[in-house]
């Protein structure tokens, strides 16, 4: 009987300080949607409490003033675009670097992770001046060139721990079974790299989803714009109206939100079906 | 197998050929090829604040090109910071820009000295009538106007809850003596007396022009200027008094240490919900209050002078978001840009776009004509507070002074640092502009003929010959 | 006639096969990472205010960077930092997710929210937290009231003393999910007939924690310290300028902010990109020195 209560004990208490992360992090998202139902001056009244009377249109108005259909659209074409073209480009170079010996191996891989080092923030122009060199600008192509090229050094690094954390019998095996050796990469050790794959997805499908400053500086036509944009426009120069804000806020987080909940059970639940065994 | 192989061969290469497609198709360069003008005029600037706003300037636009059949292009998008960058990437895109949205701060602080935007001294020269005495004064530097104003003025002032002092019985404090007797009252009673939005850093520049335009008479810009042109020192005995001036605002409890973690939106909800009595703020907040469904009455008033002898000295200016043309653009659209900005000085136009972009009614007259609905506020401001203004100093002095000033202004009031300690730390911070920048005040004196040539308009369009028949 | 030795097709495939995996990376870097930085490193010798011309003054910008006492306090910021956050980061982290790896009550419902300010973006976070800071409205505040711990209360974002640390607080909050997810990952990888052997040898919880999880982890600290400890140099400036922008009087100035003033604020392009190049040198060694500390390269090298 102690000894019941003495393993309940820890569990007990560590139930209780999950719980307290869980309200600390889950709570703001809650506060995002209540304070969008708001009334426009409800937040010099009511900054915590729930809505006294909730303005659902302040959704409709968003996205009919943001354009936000319509960006939406971007927004969807340039993550999933980046997305299409990241995951392989990283995923090739990482193996090759992982996995294959081959001169200029160490080189490449220290070229690359340089990448990580460099701070971004002055290339703003630097990096839009590339672009507008190959006739870029101003294109969602050249967004999303530039969104691959600036995940490169933390894909490539991050895939690549997870390809040599598999056993080197895997090529020979596959090989001997008959596979190329791109055959063997594709299926066999590729597959096994899923978790590490599905970081990728959620880590940069999320940075360049919010994506604000390098959007900015590349697209200026309206037609062209992404979410992240159209929040910079609801930010007043002196107020803000908050609930029109954060409608608009809603509107750009709820597909993350959504699309990392559904993923979350196939990637983290499925890792250990993909775990290597003997 | 060889499929396999081949197909990565064929991802680098169609990487490769997306690449060189990408070029040429559907970049944002619009050249002008030779006798191919669009007929069009492109206006950039920040984001519209208020629906009625877009619709006043797209109703505007919509009959201008009724009229003329030129296109009206807006594109209003982001803030007010992303705008020099904008230009920037514009101009490196050869992408058109006929008129920029700007504050007349971005024009002394980065857009002037650059070069980025156009004299418009003679292009306005048929339009100046149509402006109020004194209200272009604020878009000029040196007799050369380098825009114009199109939206309410603003300015600083005080506001305090008149319910709440009627039921305390207090009047409206002149000096800083009668400032501290309200405030123990208030605080007697559990109230915050006064509150600056001291969480957003810019802010405390702005009693900072009040007490230095009491300390200097009314002399406030001349002397920053003077100052900034090294003929003195930030150290004088004018300037402690502007900063211990602040300083007994905390002292005597009438600023509390809630202002230091206070931004705006949190210093207007503390005053719609009764929290505090008075508050600090730029004119623009007005139209904030007045949209709130407030239970208690509520006025403007002076900020008191809180140095001995003094007289009250507030900021006003009229360029906040003025209009500007860049330099670069092409000179054979002048005529076009012309039309436009004189249709938008019309009185009816001007009325209705700066009518909406303040709410209802502008504070201030910006166009003649362009008036709204007055009440008390706008009677109190326009009668008794701007006589007593001068120009926002934090449009004459640089940015790394206003930083500067922005960062010691607060550790002096709660006593952190002395005065001549905050003003020692400004003066370094323009020695070091001086020697790692060359700063110089008068840019525009230092100026070659090339550098003058490249804002000057090529050609002087008629503008009389636009006005309406 | 005999066959003089020569390399077949198949050979020179299987040689070319690891540069062509390489190359599309090795471009796009190439073309949109290392071409700006390299044009932002031709740009630290000249003096520019990022829309008239540029005017060479060699390595002045860098004489008077290291003469700039704000960005050597930004630096020691950036360091305080990047130790503050790597370590509460990855602690925290690591211990959410041992404990939600195994059976835990509502563990996807745990696994799913704790991710949520990962979600969110900057502008959310920015206001949220101004409100809790917030001395009159905060909820910080009217918590430390309830708990009677009044005197506590400070200027949380105003008071030069705690700011730094108040900054730290939202940015580990935000990322915790993140990192808890790698960890997840790298736990569910490990086999459990390790745990199970050991536990037949009479291990108990914490020696099975430091002698078995810990180093099946390894790579998966090192990704997670690495992006921690380069996050705070590289990738904090939205948090730290939506929350303070560096005040008060730069005390939580850190290079980026600082970097991003001196570029847009004050139109110092080329002091601004000095500065970013004596950063990426501080970030190349740092993180060079944690990788060879950290790393245990595997059979591959």
């Amino acid at each position: 009987m102690e000894h019941r209560i003495k393993k309940k004990l820890p569990q007990a208490v560590w139930f209780l300080i999950v719980l307290v992360f869980f309200l600390l992090t889950v709570y703001p998202v809650i506060w995002m949607f209540c304070g969008s139902l708001k009334g426009p001056n409800e937040f010099y009244t009511n900054v915590w409490g729930l809505p006294t009377d909730p303005q659902w249109q302040n959704f409709a108005d968003v996205w009919k003033n943001g354009a936000m259909g319509e960006k939406f659209c971007n927004s969807l074409i340039v993550t999933l675009g980046s997305l299409l073209l990241l995951i392989p480009i990283n995923s090739c170079a990482a193996y090759a670097i992982g996995r294959l010996r081959f001169r200029g191996r160490r080189l490449i891989y220290g070229f690359l992770l340089m990448g990580i080092m460099i701070p971004s923030g002055v290339l703003g122009i630097p990096t839009f001046t590339v672009a507008l060199r190959m006739g870029l600008n101003n294109t969602h192509l050249g967004l999303i060139l530039i969104y691959v090229g600036q995940s490169i050094a933390m894909g490539v690094f991050i895939m690549r721990s997870f390809f040599i954390s598999l056993p080197k019998e895997l090529e020979e095996a596959a090989m001997i079974d008959g596979c190329t050796p791109f055959g063997s990469f594709l299926r066999v050790i590729l597959p096994l790299a899923s978790p590490g794959v599905m970081t990728q997805i959620i880590f940069n499908g999320l940075t360049i989803w919010n994506e604000y400053f390098m959007a900015n500086i590349m697209l200026t036509k309206a037609e062209k714009l992404t979410l992240p944009l159209s929040i910079a426009n609801f930010v007043g120069q002196h107020t803000t109206n908050y609930p029109v804000l954060f409608a608009a806020l809603t509107i750009v987080t709820l597909p993350v939100v959504i699309t990392y909940v559904l993923a979350q059970k196939g990637f983290i639940e499925g890792v250990s079906a993909g775990a290597v065994k003997g | 197998m060889k499929i396999r192989r081949t197909l990565s061969i064929l991802l680098a290469v169609a990487l490769l050929c997306s690449l060189l497609a990408g070029c040429g198709s559907g970049g944002g360069g619009e050249k002008n090829a030779t006798g191919d003008k669009p007929n069009r005029i492109v206006i950039i600037g920040s984001a519209y604040a208020l629906e009625e706003e877009q619709k006043a300037w797209d109703e505007v636009c919509s009959a201008f090109t009724a009229e003329t059949g030129i296109e009206v292009v807006q594109n209003r998008q982001g803030t007010w910071d992303d705008i020099p960058q904008k230009l920037q990437a514009s101009k490196l895109g050869q992408e058109q820009i006929d008129l920029v949205v700007v504050g007349m701060g971005t024009i002394t602080a980065s857009l002037g000295p650059a070069g980025s935007v156009m004299d418009l001294t003679q292009l306005m020269a048929g339009l100046t009538d149509r402006f109020p005495d004194g209200v272009l004064d604020s878009c000029s530097i040196d007799g050369h106007l380098w825009c114009f104003p199109y939206s309410d003025a603003s300015g600083t002032t005080c506001f305090y809850n008149k319910t709440m002092f009627q039921q305390y019985d207090l009047t409206v404090p002149t000096n800083l003596q009668e400032w501290a007797n309200c405030a123990k009252v208030l605080s007697d009673n559990g109230i915050i007396p006064f509150m600056v939005q001291g969480k957003d850093t810019w802010a405390w520049a702005m009693p900072f022009f009040d007490t230095y335009g009491q300390a200097t008479g009314g002399q406030s810009v001349e002397k920053v200027q003077a100052w900034l042109r090294g003929e003195q020192s930030f150290a004088d005995p004018q300037v402690y008094a502007a900063f211990d001036g602040l300083k007994a605002l905390y002292d005597n409890g009438i600023l509390t240490s809630e202002s230091f973690d206070t931004d705006e939106t949190g210093m207007l909800a503390n005053f719609a919900q009764g929290k505090c009595a008075m508050f600090f703020c730029g004119t623009w907040d007005y139209g904030v209050l007045k949209s709130m469904e407030l239970d208690f009455d509520y006025g403007a008033f002076e900020f008191p002078v809180v140095i001995d002898g003094a007289q009250m000295c507030h900021a006003f200016a009229t360029g906040d978001g003025a209009i500007s043309i860049p330099s670069w653009v092409d000179q054979d659209n002048l005529d076009n840009i012309m039309r436009f900005v004189e249709y938008l000085t019309r009185t009816e136009n001007a009325k209705k776009i700066l009518c909406a972009s303040s709410g209802g009614s502008p504070l201030f007259e910006i166009v003649k004509g362009a008036t709204g609905e007055v009440d008390e506020v706008t009677r109190f401001l326009n009668e008794v507070s701007v006589p007593h203004s001068v120009e926002y100093l934090d449009w004459v002095w640089p940015s790394k002074v206003n930083d500067a000033m922005c960062n010691v202004i607060p550790s002096v009031i709660s006593g952190k640092m002395t005065s001549q300690e905050a003003a020692d730390y400004v003066q370094q911070a323009l020695d070091t502009m001086v020697s790692e920048d060359d700063y110089v005040y008068d840019w525009w004196n230092s100026w070659s003929d090339e550098q003058w040539q490249a804002v000057t308009p090529g050609h002087i369009p008629d503008v009389t010959a636009f006005f309406a028949k | 006639m005999t066959k003089l030795p020569r390399i077949s097709k198949s050979t020179l495939h299987r040689r070319a096969f690891p540069y062509l995996m390489c190359l599309p990376a090795v471009i796009l870097f190439t073309l949109f990472v290392i071409l700006p930085f390299v044009e932002g490193c031709r740009v630290s010798f000249f003096k520019w205010d990022g829309f008239s011309n540029m005017k060479w003054v060699g390595l002045k910008n860098y004489a008077n960077v290291m003469h700039d006492d704000v960005f050597w306090l930004a630096m020691k910021n950036t360091f305080v930092y990047a130790i503050l956050v790597t370590v509460m980061k990855n602690v925290i982290a690591l211990a959410l997710a041992y404990v939600l790896a195994r059976k835990f009550p509502l563990r996807t419902l745990f696994r799913t929210g704790i991710y949520m300010p990962v979600t969110l973006s900057y502008v959310v976070i920015g206001a949220l937290w101004t409100w809790i800071y917030n001395p009159t409205f905060g909820l910080l505040n009217a918590l430390l009231k309830a708990l009677g711990l009044e005197h506590l209360i400070v200027g949380w974002l105003s008071d030069s003393r705690v700011a730094l640390y108040s900054v730290v607080a939202v940015d580990v909050w935000k990322w915790i999910g993140y990192h808890m997810v790698l960890y997840l990952a790298g736990l569910q990888a490990i086999s459990q007939d390790l745990y199970e052997a050991a536990a037949l040898d009479g291990a108990n919880g914490w020696q099975k924690f430091v002698n078995i999880t810990i180093p099946q982890l390894n790579s998966t600290i090192v990704v997670n310290v690495l992006m921690s400890l380069t996050g705070a140099f590289a990738s904090n400036f939205d948090i730290v300028n939506i929350l303070t922008g560096g005040g008060p009087m730069h005390a939580t100035e850190v290079s980026l902010t600082y970097i991003m003033t001196t570029a847009f604020k004050y139109n110092s392009m080329g002091k601004a990109n000095a500065m970013s190049m004596i950063l990426f040198l501080l970030v190349f060694l740092f993180g060079f020195a944690q990788l060879r500390i950290m790393s245990r390269e595997d059979a591959y090298e």
